[in-house]
């Protein structure tokens, strides 16, 4: 028979667990990662009698958490993306901070460079202008230097950054691996009961770990999660964890690369990880902070080399030809370990500035075949199509490759022509005479001169030719020919080039003959301004991007792409976080407590409570009214 | 549907952090007065900021430029004018100088204030400008370039360049005028040609341009009209040995003599005055280049010449004659290089004009960019406060609102 004591003690034990769960709830209302526990009860067997089936009350069967894998694996996904993109942007944001910043960028130093210069035009005599000038060159200098620097420090703290987070996946998949072998414990202990808190810690770690690299998770039979990374590498199998670690790139030796695995089966994960804030990170360093020191490199590049082209044929104020105004750091190539001992040789040709792309290059031997791989782009050149072989260089992108010794197949060389162009630069002069702003040589007409015909001042054709400042006499022999220096007669056209001695001039209008005109060279021409009026027009100049973008335009270009890629950084980072928060949301309603829910319960479950202890009175009362029966 | 008691807290406490976020924007969108404050908030607008900014600050190099340029020009302009000044008082002293009743010494007087104001021209011809530059000198400005040779006659030892200013992006001014131009290379008699009396004339005649005719028949040849008798003269091509005579207009090579009348040959006219003699030589050649100094010098040089015989009184009057021809001429070049002056300064006023107008659409293009609306900001700024004190209202009470607080 059915004791009414023994269901009122089930009701009110269950009762009890109820509100006992109810309270774990409650205290564990901002624990993250937990997920709110119901009680499972159900009826006790009943007993079968003549009458019918009676009721035995009720029993506890299990405690279980609300959780749904398809939101916690929905969530781990958006927590990984915005992981990834969270890094990505606030490393893009120190980088717009260094490139686009109104003052701090390359650009005013740049205008008082060429006001400056167009200043010592307007007085080249005049020294202050010139030691203007040239405190405008070194500023301009320094500005590249700082702005290079910066970019490699930030570099430097990304590097470390990726240290630190690695050594904490480490540390979170050996914490998912240890949680895994107490769950399996604590199944053997329960009696396969789910052990609920800490299925809730394996699932916070898993987030965390999700936040910083894209993870695969697998549910084993036996209780433990297996987790993946990449392109399927196991961290977590089991009890058992598999730790990644980081070395320096063999091809450059300023980027630290994450790895997997020890020993010879090493190998460099770095750009297979998806998502996560480690992708993050290692793509901002390419994509934004690789990518903007190439774009500065490259503009220092372009204009110091087109700036001191032009100064060279200048003539400074002690009457020489003017010297370099700035220098730059030289191209990079580094040789990972290769197995022959051909060496290259990288220089920057002044002829195709144009063809420079802001990018690394890899050169290869395929043992038949040179090719070389813009690494941005990935685009491949057939070099030995461009007659490219030992001993015979070529220009290619703007750059001047030159190998002495056959490579060895297999072998390659990283090239990288801007790596220390910027915070190498420097300004070469420091003598505000040594700057050359007159043109090397003058023409004149005779005063003697009877015909109407005049000269144009000579324009620099060729510096380097050794007779540029010597004296020629061109003398008109008949209103239609003339000879130079007593040579043989030529004919005149009005207005055709003359060229000579490397400069280039021309006459028009009509000689007598007799008439003459001399080049000759203008040391002490100290008020020319000629080659200055040429240096200032290089700010117009169009130079970069097969000549399509002058200088001024070129920094232009780098402020709007590291902009525009910070702006779509933060885009994807706003949208990103709006599905996290939905994810989020989502998982919260099923798993997340409520507290009015809870205290709704609390008021159940003690209701339940009172009600099983006045079951247990009455079961008393009939008990006491059978016993007065007895006694009576 | 159900929802976390953390994710009602978290939705709001995030909804009012955005609250604030927008807030602190207008906030310092007002106060900077920019609506852009980082590069990626519009990176179109940073690159072509950057590029508004250095045209910006090139127009305003530009104007610098001008500011210079004008100085240099007006300190031109004055000298030419000082120098036209003391042309024009030349040629009153060679009104002077011809006339007849001037006594000998008058005419040494003359002369020697000719060699006066000679000696003016030459300290303005080697004016300096503010940075001690000869502003004559082309090139080579920093030494002297006019200067009184051994002979007595002033050489230019400076050169032919002017210097160019940029007063565009694309366009060049030219500093000034050369010394070599202004002072030196001024063509003598008309421009065209210039004619003589040999000094071994005996006669009284004198020879006087009477100028181009066929332009396209001139040609830059040395001629000499040399008399056979008082009535008849050859006219003969010395440019060339060997010499050619010149038909006569009836035919054959001798000429007929009439006083003052056209004698035309090689595209000119000239005429002869006075009664030359048999063996008399006048000469005509192309124009050549004579400074201004030696036009001066001609001029004392003349007045100071024997005079009192006709035969003297013609050469003199001849040698006049040259001389002032050859002022004009050289008046004739102050005027035009002041024009010209007076022409780059129009150039000048018209290019910053042209600036100013370029500088303010490039303004207000960046204004457009930009600044911010300050009526549409104000009101964002005001909305979304509003909205955050809302939003605080709510917050409060929504986590106010507990079943535990009816739990008594």
């Amino acid at each position: 028979m059915a004791d009414p004591l023994n269901i009122g003690v089930s009701g009110l034990l269950a009762a009890q667990r109820n509100v006992a769960t109810t309270n774990h709830n409650i205290a564990n209302a901002n624990t993250e990662g937990y997920s709110r526990q119901r009680v499972g009860q159900e009826a006790r067997l009943p007993q079968a009698s003549g009458s019918g089936f009676i009721g035995k009350g009720v029993d506890v069967s299990t405690v279980r958490r609300l959780a749904d894998n398809f939101l916690n694996k929905q969530l781990e996904n958006t927590l990984s993306s915005e992981g990834k993109f969270a890094a990505y942007a606030e490393y893009a944001r120190f980088v717009e901070g260094i490139v686009a910043s109104e003052n701090a960028g390359v650009a005013p130093a740049m205008t008082a460079f060429f006001d400056a210069l167009q200043d010592v035009n307007n007085d080249p005599n005049s020294s202050s202008a010139r030691t203007v000038l040239l405190g405008a060159a070194e500023a301009l200098s320094a500005r590249f230097n700082e702005q290079a620097a910066q970019l490699a420090e930030l570099e430097r703290g990304l590097n470390a950054e990726i240290r630190s987070q690695v050594a904490e996946v480490n540390a979170l998949t050996s914490q998912v691996a240890d949680i895994n072998r107490k769950i399996v414990e604590a199944r053997g202990i329960g009696g396969n009961q789910p052990a609920n808190d800490l299925l809730d810690q394996r699932e916070q770690a898993v987030r965390q770990l999700a936040e910083l690299t894209g993870v695969q998770t697998v549910e084993q039979t036996d209780g433990t999660l297996s987790v993946f990374i990449g392109v399927g590498l196991p961290v977590v199998n089991g009890p058992l964890s598999y730790a990644l670690s980081t070395q320096q790139n063999p091809n450059d030796s300023t980027r630290t690369e994450i790895t997997y695995g020890a020993g010879a089966s090493q190998t460099i994960v770095s750009d297979g990880l998806g998502r996560g804030r480690l992708a993050g990170l290692v793509d901002v360093r390419d994509e934004v902070i690789g990518s903007a020191r190439n774009q500065i490199g490259r503009l220092a590049v372009a204009l110091s080399e087109t700036l001191n082209a032009q100064h060279n044929e200048g003539l400074d104020l002690n009457g020489a030809l003017g010297g370099d105004l700035f220098s730059v750091g030289g191209p990079n190539v580094i040789n990972p370990g290769n197995a022959g001992a051909a060496a290259l040789t990288v220089q920057i040709d002044p002829a195709t500035l144009g063809d420079l792309q802001p990018t690394d290059y890899q050169l290869r031997f395929d043992g038949t075949t040179y090719t070389l791989e813009n690494l941005t782009t990935g685009a491949t050149t057939d070099l030995s199509g461009l007659g490219f072989t030992p001993g015979t260089p070529v220009s290619v992108a703007g750059l001047r490759l030159d190998l002495d010794t056959p490579m060895t197949a297999g072998d390659s060389f990283r090239i990288q022509p801007y790596r220390y162009a910027a915070v190498r630069m420097q300004t070469e002069i420091s003598d505000p005479n040594l700057i050359a702003v007159a043109a090397p040589v003058r023409s004149q007409a005779a005063l003697a001169n009877v015909g109407s015909a005049e000269i144009t001042q000579p324009t620099v054709t060729d510096v380097n030719n050794a007779n540029l400042q010597s004296t020629v006499t061109i003398e008109f022999t008949s209103p239609n020919a003339y000879s130079i220096d007593g040579g043989a007669a030529q004919p005149y056209t009005s207005g055709d080039d003359i060229d000579i001695n490397g400069w280039r001039l021309s006459i028009s209008g009509t000689p007598v003959a007799g008439d003459t005109f001399t080049v000759q060279s203008n040391v002490g021409g100290t008020g020319d301004n000629r080659n200055g009026l040429l240096l200032a027009d290089i700010q117009q100049t169009d130079i970069l991007n097969g000549g399509t973008t002058s200088l001024k335009e070129g920094y232009a270009e780098i402020v709007g792409n590291i902009g525009a890629k910070t702006r779509s950084a933060n885009l994807s980072l706003s949208s990103v976080s709006v599905l996290r928060e939905n994810a989020e949301v989502a998982q919260a309603e099923v798993s997340g407590v409520n507290l009015d829910e809870e205290a709704a319960n609390l008021l159940r479950f003690q209701q339940a409570y009172n009600a099983s202890a006045q079951v247990i009175q009455i079961s008393n009362q009939l008990f006491e009214s059978l016993l007065a029966a007895v006694r009576s | 549907m159900r929802i976390a008691s953390s994710t009602l807290f978290n939705q709001n406490v995030s909804r009012m952090l955005d609250l604030q976020t927008d807030v602190a924007r207008y906030n310092e969108q007002i106060s900077s007065g920019k609506r852009i404050l980082k590069a990626s908030e519009d990176p179109t607008f940073a690159a072509r900021g950057l590029e508004l900014d250095e045209r910006l600050s090139a127009l305003d190099q530009f104007g610098r430029n001008m500011d210079m340029l004008e100085g240099r020009l007006t300190q031109q302009e004055a000298v030419i004018n000082s120098a036209q000044d003391l042309m024009f008082r030349v040629k009153d002293l060679l009104v002077q100088g011809k006339n007849g009743a001037l006594s000998v010494d008058d005419r040494r007087f003359i002369a020697t204030e000719i060699r006066e104001r000679r000696d003016e021209l030459v300290a303005l011809a080697n004016t300096q400008n503010s940075s001690g530059e000869f502003i004559f000198a082309g090139f080579e400005n920093r030494t002297q370039p006019f200067a009184e040779a051994q002979s007595g006659r002033v050489e230019f030892r400076g050169d032919q360049g002017t210097r160019e200013f940029k007063i565009s992006e694309t366009r060049r001014l030219s500093e000034g005028v050369s010394g070599n131009e202004l002072f030196m290379a001024i063509r003598n008699g008309n421009g065209v040609f210039t004619n003589d009396s040999d000094p071994g004339n005996t006669g009284t005649g004198r020879i006087v341009p009477l100028g181009v005719r066929d332009q396209g028949a001139y040609a830059p040849e040395n001629f000499e009209i040399r008399f056979t008798d008082p009535e008849t003269f050859e006219v003969v091509n010395v440019s060339n040995a060997p010499e050619t005579l010149l038909t006569a207009p009836g035919g054959g090579t001798d000429w007929n003599f009439s006083a003052g009348s056209a004698i035309a040959f090689n595209g000119i006219e000239v005429a002869i005055e006075g009664q030359p003699e048999a063996g008399d030589v006048f000469t005509v050649s192309p124009s050549a280049n004579q400074s201004i100094f030696d036009t001066l010098d001609n001029i004392a040089d003349a007045l100071e010449g024997p005079q009192g015989s006709p035969v003297a009184d013609a050469r003199f009057t001849q040698a006049l004659d040259n001389a002032i021809s050859d002022s004009d001429q050289a008046l004739e070049r102050l005027l035009d290089s002041r024009s010209m002056l007076g022409g780059r300064l129009n150039v000048i006023d018209a290019q910053r004009i042209s600036n100013e107008d370029y500088a303010f659409q490039l303004e207000k293009a960046k204004s457009d960019f930009e600044d911010v609306d300050l009526v549409e900001a104000i009101s964002n700024l005001s909305y979304s406060s509003t909205i955050l004190e809302a939003a605080q209202a709510t917050f409060a009470r929504v986590q106010g609102l507990s079943l535990f607080n009816f739990l008594r």
